[in-house]
């Protein structure tokens, strides 16, 4: 993205090890001017606070806190990307971060070798979306038994368009982008779009359900849930 | 206690009252007339009065034709001589008149009452009351005819002269107690009858009271013979059948005694041969009295059975007080006082009515026989109430123990599910670490050796690694509890090796039924075994084969779910060591899972099929 100016990436990242690695590797990439990096959700908030980046790494389990709280806080500013750093990519977490207002996720494995690619895909489509999500999502479409204080999702104007539905619905089959564009007669690139999209509407909309599904699925496993 | 003695004081003060209120002509001026002469008139109903040259004899009244002429039936001619009746409206007052009188002065009939027509309209127990003219003299002679027939007590009660306004009350006074009051109480015996004896005869456990009921319906019919002065019936076998009616009564109070004490003093055995002897009694006083074929014929047997008839009411009595004695309870005491003061008044009526002499005293014993009946049917009431609250109790407490079951079967469900939880719990942690130490631990050990030996590249190790991911994540996948469909599993499975195909230039294809149908939900057993099998073959196919492609499926064949694995590599031989304990595990989990694991492997072709059974069979949560 040279024609973009530099970036500014703030790094939430408890982990020694991690954190050192993942610095090196943004100051490596091309794009990215300056990186800021803290451990800790207190730091994060104090930097937040008089900071404007526009890239956002957080992880989500952090000693003080929950991730989620750095998310809320990035997501208020339009313009900055909020990515999870995931170490599977598990599911109940990015639900609950996209929820939040993260607009993708990046799974902490050796493919983040090449984080500037991933910082390019995600400029333009945002996160791979995982079966297991689009599937949630395609239930969370469909069933608008929600909880009192969340507003039903397909009540009076439907969330989703039908199209963004055919791609989600392919890939929950477990279909990579290309095979769904194939499949429905469009570009790769439109199906990135559509990906994008539902990410933003899905962070936009659906914060207090899922919040409320996130922390039901963490207490049917015996986990604490997200406050 | 006190309800009883407020009701008996009562009692007491009203009969009292009724004594005080009594109207007394004598006290308003009146005069009792209390000799007439009398002449016997035969039974044809004279039309002209007798001339004063008659056989009139002097007599005393009252005048009671069963004392003066037993078994006479006709008329007989009353003569009075009136006193001085300086008064606006001279009347006449009979107390006592059996059964039908006409009045006549001065040689003309002035009035009459019923039919005087023999057979004569049954008024015997009707006092009358005649208006004189006005202006009549002192010394005028009254004729009264009276009609009568035996067994009646028919004749002339002394008679009362005087002013209207002296003997109205006293008329009024004694033709409401007679008719209105007696008819009153008929009312309510039967009425109390019928509802004792329904009660008694669908209640197996107060069976005692439909004898009683029995009784009283009896009784109060029998006293219609106060009140009906026409009956539909022949006049003889009407008034037997009231005095079958007393016997009957007496037979059926005497079982009722019997089995009420029976059933209200466990320790009480009464005869045995009572009920059957009542029984031949009332046939015997029905046949006796049924089959009289005139007055005098009537009296044929009277005496013995009613003493037979009194001896069981004296036994009847007894019964009731002896049974209040043994039990002492309130309501039993109120039958037993009750009862003797019903014997008393019996007693006192049948000797008014055995009296040939005297004539116009009241009955007592219709409505002595009310505050007994009512002291019986309000035990039974009571009783009823009793069980009706029981019935209410106990009602009220089932269901409250039915709640306190249902609280404690539903604790104890929850007990058990807590415990099926926690098992199902313990199980998937005992297979999750099972799995996890067959293939995670298996690759780590492997990544571990990889690393310290000198030989084995970073490539190899990382590849180490990356099963070692590739593990957990397929573990992680199979616990979701909302992704247990094939499809899902398998379409996450796709996802995550998707990348290591394509890292190496490889293609993964996927090829889904458009029509898949109901997909049966496994357990996470299952699931895990499903993952891990087709996990295994892509694998196989990623590192061993040398395929340029590789592809997944799942299809449906009939009822069937099949999952397939192919690629085009150069194939395996299953009779190799590693190989076949490779596809040994696989075919454990298979069979787990209720299905077969087949394959087909040649150079350029190998597939791995893996039919699961019907949704109904798959091993599911």
């Amino acid at each position: 993205m040279t024609d973009r100016p530099a970036d500014s990436v703030l790094l939430v990242e408890d982990d020694t090890h991690t954190r050192e690695w993942l610095v090196a590797l943004l100051h490596r990439t091309q794009g990215v001017d300056r990186v800021h990096a803290c451990a800790t959700l207190s730091a994060a908030r104090d930097w937040l606070h008089e900071h404007v980046p526009d890239i956002v790494l957080t992880d989500l389990g952090l000693p003080d806190g929950s991730g989620l709280e750095v998310i809320r806080l990035a997501a208020r500013h339009p313009a900055c990307e909020v990515l999870v750093l995931s170490i599977f990519g598990d599911e109940a977490h990015v639900l609950a971060a996209i929820d939040a207002g993260a607009t993708g996720y990046l799974v902490k494995d050796g493919s983040l070798d090449t984080i500037e690619d991933h910082l390019a895909c995600l400029r333009s489509g945002g996160s791979p979306l995982s079966p297991s999500i689009a599937r949630t999502l395609i239930r969370r479409t469909r069933s608008p038994v929600a909880p009192d204080e969340a507003p039903p999702l397909a009540a009076a104007e439907p969330l989703l368009s039908q199209r963004e539905l055919d791609v989600l619905t392919g890939i929950g089959k477990g279909f990579s982008y290309g095979e769904v564009a194939d499949m429905l007669g469009m570009s790769t690139n439109t199906v990135r779009t559509h990906v994008r999209n539902l990410y933003r509407k899905l962070a936009v909309n659906s914060r207090a359900e899922a919040l409320y599904e996130y922390n039901l699925r963490m207490a049917q496993t015996g986990r604490l849930p997200i406050r | 206690m006190r309800a009883p003695w407020i009701v008996l004081g009562l009692a007491i003060v009203g009969v009292v009252v009724l004594w005080l209120a009594q109207p007394d002509p004598g006290r308003a001026g009146a005069r009792a007339l209390v000799t007439a002469d009398v002449l016997e008139a035969g039974r044809v109903h004279p039309s002209q009065p007798p001339t004063a040259d008659a056989a009139w004899l002097p007599a005393p009244l009252p005048d009671n034709w069963d004392g003066r002429r037993p078994g006479y039936e006709g008329f007989v001619w009353y003569r009075l001589t009136l006193p001085a009746l300086d008064v606006a409206r001279p009347t006449l007052y009979l107390p006592g008149v059996g059964m039908n009188a006409e009045l006549w002065l001065d040689g003309q009939r002035v009035g009459s009452f019923g039919r005087m027509d023999l057979p004569a309209t049954r008024h015997f127990y009707t006092p009358l009351l005649f208006e004189l003219p006005v202006g009549v003299q002192a010394g005028a002679q009254a004729w009264l005819l009276v009609a009568g027939v035996p067994g009646y007590r028919n004749g002339l009660a002394p008679v009362w002269v005087g002013a209207h306004e002296a003997l109205y009350p006293a008329w009024r006074w004694r033709a409401f107690w007679q008719n209105q009051g007696t008819l009153v109480t008929v009312v309510l015996n039967v009425g109390i009858g019928l509802y004792v004896l329904l009660i008694g005869l669908r209640e197996r456990s107060q069976r005692a009271y439909a004898w009683f009921g029995a009784a009283v319906i009896v009784w109060g019919l029998r006293d219609l013979n106060y009140v009906v002065t026409e009956p539909p019936l022949p006049d003889l076998a009407w008034a037997q059948l009231v005095v079958v009616g007393s016997a009957w009564f007496t037979a059926l109070f005497a079982v009722f005694a019997l089995r009420f004490s029976e059933a209200q003093d466990a320790a009480y055995r009464g005869p045995r041969w009572l009920p059957a002897a009542v029984g031949v009694y009332m046939a015997i006083t029905a046949v006796n009295f049924l089959s009289a074929t005139d007055y005098a014929d009537s009296k044929v047997g009277f005496a013995p059975l009613a003493t037979i008839g009194m001896a069981l009411m004296a036994w009847s009595q007894w019964r009731l007080m002896h049974l209040a004695w043994r039990v002492r309870q309130t309501e039993l005491v109120a039958i037993a006082a009750t009862a003797v003061l019903y014997f008393v008044l019996l007693v006192r009526d049948f000797g008014i009515m055995t009296d040939t002499l005297s004539l116009g005293e009241y009955f007592l014993r219709q409505y002595a026989a009310l505050p007994l009946f009512i002291a019986i049917s309000a035990t039974l009431a009571r009783r009823y109430l009793g069980a009706l609250r029981e019935a209410r109790e106990a009602a009220a407490s089932l269901t409250q123990r039915v709640q306190e079951q249902a609280q404690r079967l539903e604790e104890s469900y929850a007990r058990l599910r807590a415990v099926e939880t926690e098992q199902t719990l313990a199980q998937e942690r005992a297979r999750l670490m099972g799995d996890l130490h067959d293939s995670l631990g298996l690759h780590l050990v492997t990544a571990l050796r990889q690393a310290r030996s000198a030989q084995a590249s970073p490539a190899a190790l990382a590849d180490t690694l990356q099963d070692c991911l590739d593990d957990l994540r397929v573990a992680i996948d199979s616990l979701d509890f909302r992704e247990r469909d094939p499809l899902a599993l398998l379409g996450s499975l796709r996802f995550r090796m998707a990348p290591r195909f394509e890292s190496l230039g490889l293609r993964l294809d996927w090829h889904v039924d458009t029509d898949l149908g109901e997909l049966p939900e496994l357990s996470a057993d299952a699931s895990l075994d499903l993952l891990r099998i087709v996990q295994e073959a892509l694998t196989n196919a990623l590192k061993h084969s040398g395929a340029q492609r590789v592809g997944m499926g799942l299809r449906r064949v009939g009822a069937r779910l099949v999952v397939e694995v192919g690629d085009d590599g150069r194939g395996f031989d299953a009779a190799s060591a590693s190989t076949g304990r490779g596809l040994g595990h696989m075919q454990q989990r298979a069979s787990r899972l209720g299905g077969t694991l087949t394959w087909d492997s040649r150079p350029g072709r190998t597939v791995l099929r893996l039919v699961l059974p019907d949704a109904g069979a798959v091993p599911t949560r």
